[in-house]
């Protein structure tokens, strides 16, 4: 998968602008592989400089193999690292100079906040004085100002999480690795944190690199994702692109929920218009991505798809029975199956007192319109 | 919580045998403890009268002064060799990357559990021929061995109590393999490696059958002096020195057990 195609259109630093823009890693066909398993089929990659990169996908997909070789914990068994065009894949862990965070926060025990944020300073041959201003700047920016005598044993998660990334910061990195940094943490302060990762990330103008398997996280959070499956990257884009115009049946259905419904035969098609057949009398008029062939699935997002006893002209419309009805904060979810097949659809519509929720049996009409019926193609 | 009346008995019973294999493995210790104050000239249980003659006798031996010397000037380099091997041991082995590490770990512990008079009979040739046996080195050489597995297993508890992000951590910031030992490994396992010293060191205080084999008169240690005076003269002095013995092995346990409790707690896993 050449993954140069779909890199954003990042600003050119021009003359006066501020230095500081992080790094641009580039993979070239980097692997790894275990004797004869293979954990990280070539990779090619490249992301710029201050770009928030998040890599997500199911354990085993091969995101934190690749991470542990960003880093230098894993070495790679073939392919290049170009940090700002020097390869790195030589260079020991501990002559990277990147900034790295744990799922664990790995904060040393027997140290206190400021030794800990002070260690990568200490280990740089810093002067005292300076090294004290300097901890003391990165507190304040990660609001812990005040707790540098304490052990992180008597912080919170929140604030062990801050500690680790303001001593990941303190030396100025120009690439910050992030390692499921959130994923010990409890959902109302996952999402708080968020917001100061961002926010940090942006005062420190370094290029991020974050690893998670919450989708929700690396939509919200990044400027692309990467997502990967079996050892290889499945499709880079910005959340966006990946939502609206995934490539894959995996891609579909891992980023979101998605109605899949399997293609029987071409009805006919004009140009990016196409009729597909999925089942006997249902015919869908849907949209065909530019440049792809083959087609498995119609992929139709739950929220695209209108609910009632009566709806209006819609390019697709179906008598349907309500299977299930659920409600979740916010939104109503129903799962309807399709007069005259076996096919289940999913909806959801935003919930207001007014709304009565749709009853299970119940004889509804479902109907969406061409362009949110995306075909994707095989796995 | 009411307990039926057949349980009740059944807790008593268990509770009553529990105490029993209490008494079982500490009174034949501490039978040797009145046996000491024995005023009588040869061991006998119960003794007759009470008296500190045989501690006077202990004190004033030149024999067991020059054997508990010994016995601190073998123990401490030997388990100071251990306690350097044995650490470097249990980094590599539960840290490393080593093909066979699990075998390389059964052979760490071996010593220890294969009988020391194999070790012993399979050391003294050796010794013979390195023209060291009887002397300093040649003991110390062959507890430092024996000792090693306590070190292992003690260091090599406290590196799988926690996750090795730490050292990973240690080294993306910036910290060399050196620093990273010094400053973040060390620390962390300290307890256990005070700890891994103490069993060292109490191990080839209270050790026998090498120092049979291995040390001379000049070099035997306070066991291999109980052990000859045993045999040829039964005077409660025996008692004496052992309970002497007993006090500095319990105390020195007693250290060992008051360190692990003084160590480093564990890093909170974030809950909140």
């Amino acid at each position: 998968m050449n993954a140069q195609l779909m890199a954003p259109q990042v600003p050119m630093q021009t003359p006066g602008t501020p230095a500081r823009r992080g790094a641009v890693v580039d993979f070239r066909g980097v692997t790894k592989d275990y004797g004869a398993l293979t954990v990280l089929q070539p990779t090619s990659l490249r992301i710029e400089a201050g770009e928030f990169f998040a890599i997500i996908g199911p354990s085993g997909s091969g995101k934190s193999t690749l991470l542990g070789i960003t880093a230098g914990f894993v070495a790679p068994s073939g392919g290049s690292i170009n940090v700002d065009g020097v390869d790195v894949v030589a260079t020991p862990p501990y002559h990277r100079n990147f900034g790295m965070v744990f799922q664990n926060y790995a904060l040393f025990p027997h140290m206190t906040v400021a030794e800990n944020i002070a260690f990568p300073l200490r280990m740089r041959g810093c002067r005292k004085p300076e090294m004290a201003t300097k901890v003391q700047r990165v507190l304040e920016m990660v609001r812990l100002s005040g707790f540098g005598d304490r052990k992180p044993a008597q912080l919170s998660g929140g604030q062990q999480q801050r500690v680790a990334l303001a001593r990941a910061a303190v030396y100025d990195p120009l690439l910050l690795l992030m390692d499921e940094p959130l994923g010990a943490l409890d959902k109302n302060l996952r999402e708080e944190m968020q917001e100061e990762i961002k926010r940090f990330q942006e005062a420190l103008g370094a290029t991020v690199i974050y690893v998670t398997h919450d989708q929700h996280e690396a939509a919200y959070m990044a400027d692309r994702i990467a997502i990967m499956r079996g050892g290889t990257l499945e499709q880079i884009g910005s959340p966006r692109q990946l939502y609206e115009q995934p490539e894959s049946i995996f891609v579909a259905s891992f980023l979101g929920e998605a109605s899949l419904l399997p293609v029987l035969g071409i009805a006919g098609s004009r140009g990016s218009e196409v009729s597909v057949r999925i089942g006997d009398g249902l015919v869908v008029e849907a949209t065909a991505p530019q440049g792809r062939g083959s087609a498995d699935v119609v992929c139709v997002r739950p929220e695209a798809v209108a609910i009632s006893a009566q709806l209006p002209r819609m390019d697709n419309r179906f008598a349907a029975q309500v299977e299930d009805a659920v409600y979740t904060t916010g939104s109503i979810r129903y799962r309807v199956r399709l007069d005259g097949s076996d096919l289940l659809l999913t909806v959801r519509i935003p919930s207001a007192p007014d709304i009565v929720l749709l009853e299970k049996g119940q004889k509804v009409t479902v109907g969406w319109s061409r362009r949110d019926a995306l075909l994707v193609a095989g796995s | 919580m009411t307990a039926s009346a057949p349980w009740r008995v059944a807790d008593t019973g268990i509770l009553a045998f529990a105490i029993l294999i209490l008494i079982y493995l500490v009174m034949p210790t501490l039978v040797i403890v009145p046996l000491s104050f024995s005023s009588e000239t040869f061991l006998s249980f119960p003794p007759p009268g009470f008296s500190l003659r045989w501690y006077e006798a202990f004190a004033e031996s030149l024999d067991y002064r020059m054997a508990i010397l010994n016995s601190v000037m073998i123990g401490l380099p030997a388990a100071l060799l251990a306690t350097v091997f044995g650490t470097l041991a249990a980094i590599a082995l539960v840290r490393g990357d080593i093909p066979g590490r699990r075998l390389l770990a059964a052979l760490m512990i071996a010593p220890l559990i294969l009988p020391q008079i194999i070790l012993a009979i399979g050391l003294f040739p050796i010794m013979v021929r390195l023209g060291i046996i009887g002397s300093y080195p040649g003991i110390l050489f062959g507890h430092a061995v024996v000792c090693m597995p306590l070190v292992f297993i003690t260091v090599a508890a406290s590196l799988r109590s926690y996750a090795p992000t730490y050292e990973l951590a240690a080294m993306t910031l910036g910290a060399n393999p050196w620093n990273t030992f010094r400053y973040v490994t060390f620390p962390m396992i300290r307890v256990g490696v005070l700890v891994g010293f103490i069993f060292a060191f109490t191990f080839s205080f209270d050790e026998l059958i090498l120092a049979i084999f291995l040390t001379s008169p000049e070099t035997r240690t306070v066991p291999r002096l109980l052990w000859e005076h045993l045999s040829y003269q039964m005077t409660p002095v025996i008692a004496a020195a052992t309970v002497v013995l007993l006090l500095i092995t319990l105390s020195l346990l007693m250290l060992a057990a008051v360190a692990g409790r003084f160590g480093p707690r564990k890093a909170k896993e974030a809950v909140s």
